[in-house]
């Protein structure tokens, strides 16, 4: 669309049509903040839906704090269903086509209603009753029970998307996945379970500008036509890059090919219509140098940064500040904190007696080369009073069978509080062990021994473990304060 | 296009397919330097021929020294045909209409011959018999004749970009104007004299992706079946910023969604014809988070880095590195750095008497809203002992009549002029260029403007602007 000379030139009159240099007082050095221009106002108690990538997590615990209504932030799952302990990450949505296409259910299941055939639609039957939600986060096995309830409890869930006030649209990657069977994407790389008995199932595709548009066209116009009338978007491209690509390019490169065809998606749309705008969070993280935006990953933007990213938001979209909870950054990282999952980690571990052959290799990785004999490692005392989920991988590296036992003790008592034995077959498997409440301060110990028929070819069985820790709920939350 | 699970995990093998962490051996931090995979070849000592942005011109330096033909890097102008007075910068092509529509110019004078018609076809007439180049950056006004003979010159310049070994185009900004009466484009924001001629002809144009890969893809086209057959063409998003938005925009933000329109589209593209490569200069500038990037204007990529850029690519890109020739970088900035002009600007303005009015924009850019008494600002004391030239490019508004500028170059204190001169600018933009005698190591320089209505009476002020006024230590091309 062209415009006249005089109305480009009065476009450009304000201060910052103008590129900032290097010196006091300019918006983009140490930390990049562009002025903000909202087509629509904010307030606060409003309902706010947030879909996305990882970057709408971490925007919706900060919106939470400043007084929103995030239905999306309060979905919880069982700490064994989270995707690395992170709360609601079994929501994100990294690609155009897998937010639509959930809205697209959604909507369906609002008219329809949630039928057995809606609410199975997108799970994957293993063997043994199990079964793997394709569209959500992570893919950990659940019996199909639970995926059919959680996926009504999702089905509830975003309802409110349809019935909010305002919808948060965080684009994230184009590098998509894509199931031939059913010819639908799935949320993301598929995992073991998928590619041991059908590997030619599951497909790779890098989205076209064209198909991204399209479907992010098709979410919005979902949005618009269901639920509330005139509901506000605000569209935002996630900062945080892609951890591996699939194209075959480093992924500094693929990376700033997939946030470039998405930046210009949310630029070709917030100028298409009035109710839809577009936030620059992309912006902040990227043009800021700062080291300061980045935890060490150098992929995730650091829960201060994205506090400063939602506080410049609302200031420019929210009209009266006062009724916003006054709340400092640092109250409201620690508020956060308290309603995540804990994860401890089990690092450095101790031989539970002399002769134990093992070695810690870097992040928490142990190595075994049991014989006959058990070998025991210890770790603790840690606290295990609101129970939780220990979670590991173990892969046999050398060797046919090896058996692992885990047992946990309190100080005081000769008993094991919890025991449990695997006899390690398959070459690798993910632990995934839920824990009883137990002792404040309790002590785990592995014990390792490998089958002595496996040793007659003289090779030493090694076995390694990875990442092994245990993830608990957050404590309850306190007594709401009185305002 | 989609691929199964294992090629595509075959692709996605050893260390540099994952986004690395902060420590040691990161390719992202300080600076970022992905990894290349180039699709073909370059040859030391092959002619490629450069187009684009800025960002192309400080590419072109590079190459030339480490021993590439680079034909638009030899190309120069009398220094008072760019605004800035260093003749520098005219062949610069900010959109991908403006590469495609000067590629597609030149293949047809290829085609049909140099007739005047072609020559005159970009050609706007401003007062005085003096035209404006709508095709050519700066839009200062020069006589028919060179005009046509300059038009000449780029058709001589342009026929090299089809028989080069290598084009490299560099993609600057979507920020687009349109000649609504030519139906064409033009290559940036009209000035004072085409706005006088006709205020409802220039319009602005935001170019959307589809647009700006359509012609892109169009220029590719006709590169590939002009000239030399298979030359390899490399894709570059320039990672200057621009300078000023006509969005409405914050210009940060704005920026950002012209360059990630670009970039999707050198992405799309590198991926089409397998003699097509992008060569990811933006991604090294955008992702590196050292301030040396950076000029102080926090715009312009500083040589340094450009040349590192440039290392990189040829690094890769070349097979025989030892047939370089062995010029460190240092050795090449500095070099760079003699070529170029040495100039310094007047700094910080200050009035120069009560009633002044005047306002400094950015980038040395002084307004003026004079009236029949003279107006003046003063700069300095600066040493002005090196220098010996000044140029200025004057502009006046539409209401402006005529405007009288005077220099004068005084030492402090003392109460007579070591050098003065005036100019009247009747028209509405004038390349002020003036020769200089030995001037003093201290002395305080002076503007002042005059300048008549054109409608007496008339509420708006008449306005002058003058742009970028500097001292050159080497006397004006064509002084």
């Amino acid at each position: 669309m062209r415009i006249g000379y005089d109305e480009a030139m009065a476009r450009s009159r304000h201060a910052h049509s103008k590129w900032p240099a290097r010196g006091e007082g300019n918006r983009l050095e140490p930390e990049a903040w562009p002025v903000l221009s909202p087509r629509f106002r904010l307030r606060p108690g409003e309902t706010v839906f947030t879909i996305g990538s990882c970057f709408a997590r971490n925007i919706e615990g900060h919106l939470a704090q400043l007084g929103f209504r995030v239905p999306a932030a309060e979905y919880r799952v069982p700490v064994e269903e989270c995707p690395r302990g992170f709360v609601s990450g079994i929501l994100n949505k990294y690609t155009p086509h897998s937010m639509r296409d959930e809205l697209d259910w959604a909507a369906r299941v609002l008219r329809d209603g949630p039928s057995d055939a809606l609410l199975s639609e997108s799970l994957f039957e293993l063997d043994g009753g199990q079964c793997i939600d394709l569209n959500l986060a992570s893919y950990i096995p659940v019996t199909l029970d639970r995926g059919v309830q959680r996926r009504a409890e999702i089905a509830e869930l975003y309802r409110h998307c349809f019935e909010a006030e305002v919808v948060i649209m965080t684009l994230g990657l184009i590098e998509a996945w894509y199931d031939t069977e059913r010819g639908a994407y799935i949320q993301q790389i598929p995992n073991a379970a998928m590619t041991r008995r059908t590997p030619e199932r599951w497909q790779f595709e890098i989205l076209s500008y064209a198909d991204s548009l399209q479907a992010i066209r098709e979410a919005i116009g979902l949005l618009g036509r269901t639920g509330r009338a005139g509901k506000k978007i605000i569209l935002t491209t996630s900062p945080v890059p892609i951890g591996r690509s699939f194209s075959g390019e480093d992924p500094l490169l693929a990376n700033t090919y997939s946030k470039s065809v998405l930046r210009a998606v949310c630029g070709t749309l917030a100028g298409e219509c009035a109710n839809v705008d577009y936030a620059p969070a992309y912006e902040s993280a990227t043009l800021s140098k700062s080291p300061e935006v980045w935890m060490d990953d150098l992929i995730h933007v650091r829960t201060s940064f994205v506090g400063k990213i939602v506080e410049r938001i609302l200031a420019a979209y929210v009209d009266d500040q006062a009724a916003l909870p006054q709340l400092a950054l640092e109250e409201r990282m620690a508020r956060m904190k308290a309603i995540q999952n804990t994860a401890v980690h089990l690092s450095a571990p101790r031989p539970a007696r002399e002769g134990v052959r093992y070695r810690e290799l870097q992040k928490g990785v142990v190595i075994f080369a049991p014989d006959a004999q058990p070998h025991a490692l210890c770790y603790g005392p840690l606290d295990l009073s609101r129970g939780g989920t220990l979670t590991a991988r173990l892969q046999v590296l050398e060797g046919t069978s090896v058996l692992v036992r885990i047992e946990v003790h309190d100080p005081d008592s000769e008993a094991a509080g919890f025991e449990w034995e695997l006899a390690m077959g398959e070459r690798l498997v993910p632990l995934r062990l839920s824990l009883p409440a137990l002792s404040k301060a309790a002590t785990l110990t592995w014990t390792v021994s490998a089958d002595t028929a496996a040793r007659e070819d003289r090779r030493v069985a090694r076995l390694r473990i990875e990442n092994p820790r245990i993830m608990s709920p957050p404590p309850p939350p306190p007594p709401p304060e009185a305002l | 296009m989609r691929t199964s699970y294992k090629e595509a995990l075959a692709r996605a093998k050893g260390p540099v397919s994952k986004w690395p962490g902060r420590g040691e051996g990161s390719r992202l931090e300080p600076e970022a330097w992905p990894l290349l995979a180039p699709r073909f070849r370059l040859h030391p000592g092959e002619t490629v021929f450069t187009i684009g942005s800025c960002f192309a011109r400080n590419i072109e330096r590079h190459l030339e020294i480490l021993g590439f033909d680079v034909p638009a890097g030899r190309f120069r102008v009398p220094a008072g045909e760019m605004p800035d007075g260093t003749g520098v910068g005219l062949l610069n092509k900010y959109t991908p209409h403006s590469m495609r529509d000067e590629i597609a110019w030149a293949a047809r004078v290829a085609r049909e011959g140099a007739g005047e018609s072609l020559l005159a076809q970009s050609l706007f007439e401003v007062e005085g018999g003096r035209c404006i180049d709508l095709g050519l950056a700066g839009f200062v006004p020069v006589t028919r004749e060179r005009a046509l003979e300059r038009r000449r010159e780029i058709a001589a310049l342009y026929q090299r970009c089809f028989d080069a070994d290598v084009v490299i185009m560099t993609l600057g900004l979507v920020e687009a104007w349109h000649d609504a009466k030519r139906g064409a484009y033009i290559q940036q924001a009209p000035n004072a004299a085409m706005l006088r001629h006709d205020r409802g002809r220039w319009q602005f144009e935001v170019l959307s992706y589809e647009d700006a890969l359509q012609s892109t893809r169009e220029a590719i086209e006709l590169l590939d079946r002009t000239g030399r057959p298979g030359k390899r063409i490399l894709l570059t998003t320039s990672p200057v910023p621009m300078a000023r938005t006509f969005s409405g925009d914050d210009v940060l933000v704005a920026n950002m969604h012209s360059k990630s329109v670009l970039r999707a589209v050198c992405g799309a593209l590198a991926r089409t014809w397998p003699n097509v490569d992008y060569a990811p200069a933006y991604e090294s500038v955008m992702l590196s988070r050292t301030p040396a990037v950076w000029k102080d204007d926090l715009i312009h990529v500083t040589t340094e880095f450009v040349g590192k850029v440039v290392e990189r690519v040829l690094a890769a890109y070349v097979d025989d590195t030892a047939r370089l020739p062995d010029v460190p970088l240092e050795a090449r900035v500095a070099r760079i750095g003699q070529a170029r002009r040495p100039s310094t600007r007047l700094g910080q303005a200050r009035a120069a008497g009560d009633a002044t009015r005047f306002r400094e924009v950015p980038h040395g850019v002084v307004i003026f809203a004079p009236d029949a008494s003279a107006h003046g600002v003063a700069y300095g004391p600066l040493d002005l002992s090196a220098y010996r030239s000044f140029a200025a490019l004057l502009e006046l508004s539409q209401d402006a009549e005529a405007a009288e500028v005077t220099l004068e170059i005084r030492e402090p204190g003392s109460s007579t002029a070591c050098f003065s001169a005036a100019t009247r600018v009747a028209g509405d933009v004038a390349s002020w260029q003036l020769p200089l005698p030995a001037l003093p190591t201290a002395a305080t320089v002076t503007l002042h403007v005059r300048a008549s209505s054109r409608r007496a009476g008339a509420k708006q002020v008449p306005r002058v602007r003058i742009i970028n006024p500097r001292f050159f230590a080497e006397r004006g091309g064509d002084a």
